[in-house]
């Protein structure tokens, strides 16, 4: 499903060229659960933004579902994104003046998939995450864990083959963030491909590899049995 | 996808009231005035649209060059020139004649009313169109002494009823027999007399010498106006050369004069508005006026526009998480972009809602109606549908630069780290925009003031004449003695007097004064008065006797002022006593007296020489002086009325109290709530602006000013931090504005001999009141987060 071959990233500061990503070779089947891990400022997120295609590599080779990533245009990458990929963040980054309901919708509306759909959609994203009785809430008005399931909602709303998760748990205490991470397992179990970056070892358990960065490089990468 | 960007708009404005309402208010004031400019757009593109053939139909222009070379271009032609235009071309299928020359009163059933005349032919029908509500085109204007009434005139003559076969005296004009009714009401049209006379009704009037000769005459360029209608197939270039021809041969009949007449034309549609021509008739805004408008509300427009740019950019950082969501939930830039323009333009079309009220009051309520609206005009579904375009524009205009901003926000970054994105560097342009806008602002104010500050000099100084206890009656053609005798007799008159006109504003006239026959006359303006006048005005005589006015009309003497003295090189009053003058070449008169210098123009000149003549024909204003003690002005008057109507038992009376009249012809009330609007306006904006400007910065400084909390500042130390940057742009902007505005009121008042001083107190009045408005938008924002908790900015780094 996706292939990295040679991944570059740096930034420029003055005169000083500073390696953010070093030759990343990364390849990662339909069905996976991958943890990435390390250390700050090792390149976890830069590495899950290039693989969201949020963010470019200055330099490598990136193919998604057997097309060449680094060769499209900006708008082929947002379409190609919008229709299989999901976000969950670390911050949830609900809208705040939309209720769970319309921020769970949003994907659907740049879809242009119809009313009547959306609403079906919605409903059975909900019931599936027992917060039908929170649909009229607004983000503030719900705990964080709450908060992160409605994110997680609004990333599988669109039907996504590839889920990508930033520290999803990292503001969620840990009985939330336990519920999550079954979440998580449950959903890679029916299907879908999750990459997360985490900071705990025992979340990283959850997944089926464990990918170790350090210093933008790929220091090892670990299977884990399941 | 509408619903949900109007949904979350509407949830953004009620969630952040403040900067809606600001955003709201700011462009609802500048629309407002588009709103009013709108409509009198519309009213200047309203006329002469129902012309049959307006393709071929042309005015006639007549381009002159005088003797001494200066060049200048009429709307009226000399009258021969459609005869013979009709005689000589076969592609000339109408010509319309418009004789403007003669305006008075009608009368008719007791009732005498000012009337403006037009004559003209019955072509005028086929050329403009024109229908009739009563009458029959064709027989309408075709034999002498026939006329048509315009609907508004109709009704004030004859109500309702069909005036159609009635008669209309016009005095030394003979009477006119109503063949119709013009419907004027819906035709708009540039030319609007309130009655139109059978041209053929002149040549008679011409012989017997009532009406000068005109209509044969190819010189007297002032008289009349031309029309042409063209054969269908013909074309303009036919036309041009017929009159280059006609201009030609015209030119060669007086070869020793010099200057020189070409004849132009201009469309029936290009009228009004249209260019800026002399000698105009009717109606109808010129393009200058038109353009001048349209761009005052424009810069206002676009001033407030900046402001919702400037203070939706201030929030875009708020926004900007919004943002990054959407677009990793699949938004394109151009959904982004679509999003934010539409809740631009849907807080322009509240606004306008907003503005529409303004514009609603201000029409009902304020003191510029007149100035502002034009009569009659009303909300159409066309002008509505103008307003909601306008509305749109606005939006577009306002919101296409946060739009475009917001838009290009990369999610990587914004989900990110919000302190990291760079909004962009254009600090320069908003600052000099905040100076700019202040400046302006602070003119404005300084030459409002001034302005204020002479009027009200102008209506309480004194002139050196009596304006108390006088009540001013226009005579419109009373016979003067009648009513002065009638009036003296009332119980609490002192006396009357008469005169051509009230002293402080204008003098009647020009009389050219010599004191032997053979030199050069000298200028000198007139008034004619009784010889009550001096007295009642409070005259001071330095040296002989009051003017005579002789009873069988002769003029004997005249009365001059100091100014005259010196003008006519005699060296003292004594001396002028019993000098005979020539006045106008054929009037010899005696110097009566000597009159003490007084300002009997406004203070807009110095005082001049002046004379009193005693021409009784010349009288138009009975001054009747109360009784010191008089104690009941309602009894008075109500004795003035009986004694008008037993005179004149067909019209009404006008009268006026001298003092009130005076000083409200000289307290230009309507300028000053102009220019208080403007003010009023250009000061709110600025404003605003300033207070965009002000929460963008400091919001984007939080982070700094919790560090240095932190390292122990106070909270003054850090609103004194925040606040210099600003203070300075307002300093700027005084340091700009106070010579500007000093030097434009100086200027202004370089217009009155009589004037007041700009003054310190103006100034520094002006420049405090903007700064503390200043302090109050800058204070109340910098206050509010030095205050804040540096724990809570902190953390969400």
């Amino acid at each position: 499903m996706i292939q990295l071959r040679k991944i570059f990233k740096w930034v420029n500061s003055g005169s000083n060229r500073t390696f953010l990503l070093k030759d990343i070779n990364l390849d990662i089947a339909e069905g996976e659960f991958v943890s990435i891990m390390g250390p700050s400022g090792s390149g976890k997120s830069t590495l899950l933004n290039i693989i969201g295609m949020l963010d470019e590599a200055n330099e490598g080779e990136y193919n998604f579902l057997s097309e060449a990533v680094h060769k499209l245009r900006e708008k082929e990458k947002s379409a190609l994104y919008k229709q299989y990929i999901g976000f969950v963040f670390q911050a949830y980054h609900l809208i705040d003046e939309l209720t769970v309901y319309e921020n769970i919708e949003t994907p659907l509306i740049y879809q242009n998939i119809k009313s009547g759909e959306r609403k079906a959609m919605v409903a059975d994203m909900l019931d599936r995450f027992n917060i039908v009785g929170k649909k009229d809430l607004f983000p503030a008005q719900l705990s964080g864990g709450q908060q992160q399931l409605v994110g997680i909602a609004r990333a599988l709303i669109a039907k996504p083959k590839l889920l990508l998760a930033d520290e999803p748990t990292g503001n969620l205490n840990s009985k939330q963030g336990e519920e999550i991470m079954e979440l998580f397992k449950t959903l890679n179990d029916e299907g879908v491909t999750i990459i997360q970056v985490t900071h705990s070892e025992k979340n990283a358990a959850y997944g089926k590899r464990i990918i170790h960065l350090l210093d933008g490089r790929l220091e090892n990468v670990a299977q884990l049995q399941s | 996808m509408l619903r949900n960007y109007i949904k979350i708009a509407f949830r953004n404005l009620s969630r952040h009231k403040l900067f809606s309402c600001i955003n709201i208010f700011g462009l609802a004031l500048s629309m407002c005035i588009g709103l009013i400019v709108i409509m009198r757009l519309q009213d200047d593109f309203s006329y002469d649209r129902f012309h049959p053939t307006p393709e071929r139909s042309f005015r006639l222009i007549s381009d002159v060059i005088t003797r001494e070379g200066y060049a200048f271009r009429l709307a009226s032609t000399p009258l021969p020139l459609a005869p013979l235009l009709k005689e000589k071309y076969a592609f000339v299928d109408q010509v319309v004649r418009l004789y403007s020359g003669w305006s008075g009163k009608a009368s008719s059933n007791n009732k005498r009313l000012d009337v403006s005349v037009a004559f003209t032919e019955p072509s005028f029908f086929k050329v403009f169109g024109f229908k009739l509500l009563s009458g029959d085109t064709a027989l309408a204007l075709n034999e002498p002494n026939k006329i048509v009434l315009s609907k508004t005139t109709a009704e004030r003559f004859f109500n309702t009823a069909n005036p159609v076969g009635k008669t209309l005296d016009f005095g030394t004009l003979g009477s006119f027999i109503v063949s119709g009714v013009l419907d004027n009401t819906s035709q708009k049209s540039h030319i609007n007399f309130d009655i139109y006379g059978s041209l053929n009704s002149i040549p008679l009037l011409e012989k017997n010498g009532v009406l000068p000769v005109v209509t044969t005459d190819w010189k007297n360029l002032f008289k009349g106006y031309t029309y042409v209608s063209l054969r269908q197939g013909a074309t303009q270039k036919q036309l041009v050369a017929g009159l280059n021809a006609i201009t030609t041969s015209f030119k060669t009949t007086s070869p020793q004069d010099k200057s020189k007449i070409v004849f132009d034309l201009q469309s029936i549609t290009s009228i009004a508005p249209g260019e800026d021509l002399g000698n105009g008739i009717g109606r109808g805004a010129t393009i200058g006026k038109v353009a001048a408008e349209s761009i005052i509300a424009f810069i206002i427009l676009l001033s407030a526009c900046f402001n919702y740019t400037n203070l939706s950019l201030a929030r875009s950082l708020k926004r900007a998480k919004e943002v990054g969501v959407r677009k990793v939930s699949g938004a394109g830039r151009r959904q982004i972009f679509h999003q934010f323009l539409t809740e631009a333009i849907l807080i322009s079309l509240l606004s306008l809602a907003l503005a529409y009220f303004m514009m609603e009051f201000l029409r009902e309520y304020s003191t510029l109606r007149s100035e502002f609206f034009i009569e009659g005009t009303s909300l159409s579904w066309a002008l509505a549908g103008w307003f909601l375009l306008f509305s749109v524009f606005t939006g577009v205009l306002a919101g296409v630069i946060p739009a475009l901003t917001l838009s290009t926000f990369r999610p990587v970054e914004v989900l990110k780290n919000l302190a990291n994105v760079q909004l962009f560097g254009r600090n320069g342009l908003r600052k000099a925009l905040i100076i700019f806008q202040f400046t302006l602002s602070l003119v404005i104010i300084i030459f409002m003031q001034t302005f204020n500050k002479q009027f009200d000099y102008m209506a309480t100084a004194d002139y050196g004449f009596n304006r108390e206890r006088l009540i001013n009656i226009p005579l419109e053609g009373t016979d003067y003695r009648l009513l002065k005798n009638e009036l003296t007799t009332l119980s609490g008159v002192e006396q009357v007097s008469a005169t051509s006109g009230n002293l402080g504003r204008f003098a009647s006239g020009i009389s050219l004064v010599k004191q032997s026959p053979l030199e050069e006359a000298i200028q000198i303006r007139h008034f004619d008065v009784d010889d009550h006048f001096v007295a009642n005005m409070g005259l001071k005589i330095i040296a002989g006797s009051n003017i005579r006015v002789a009873a069988n009309g002769a003029e004997t003497t005249v009365l001059i002022n100091e100014q005259s003295l010196k003008a006519l090189k005699i060296s003292s009053p004594a001396l002028a006593i019993g000098k005979s003058i020539f006045l106008d070449d054929s009037v010899k008169v005696q110097i009566a007296g000597v009159l003490k210098d007084f300002h009997f123009e406004g203070f807009e000149h110095s005082i001049s020489p002046m004379l009193f003549r005693s021409r009784e024909k010349e009288f138009q204003i009975l001054n009747v002086k109360t009784k010191m003690d008089e104690p009941d002005a309602a009894q008075l008057v109500a004795g003035i009325k009986a004694g008008w109507k037993k005179i004149n038992p067909g019209s009404e009376l006008f009268y006026a109290w001298f003092d009130t009249e005076f000083s409200g012809g000289k307290n230009a009330g309507a300028s000053i709530s102009m220019l208080g609007l403007l003010a009023f306006i250009g000061i709110t904006i600025a404003c605003l602006g300033l207070l965009g400007m002000v929460v963008y910065t400091v919001e984007g400084r939080s982070k700094e000013v919790s560090i240095r909390k932190v390292m122990g500042a106070g909270v003054m130390s850090i609103m004194s931090l925040l606040s210099k940057s600003f203070l300075k742009l307002i300093a700027i902007a005084i340091a700009i504005a106070v010579p500007i505005g000093w030097i434009c009121s100086e200027l202004f008042l370089r217009m009155f001999a009589e004037r007041v001083s700009v003054g310190v107190g103006v100034l520094s009045l002006a420049c405090s009141f903007i700064l503390g408005l200043a302090i109050i938008v800058i204070g109340s924002q910098v206050y509010r987060v030095a205050r804040a908790n540096p724990a809570t900015n902190l953390r969400a780094e």
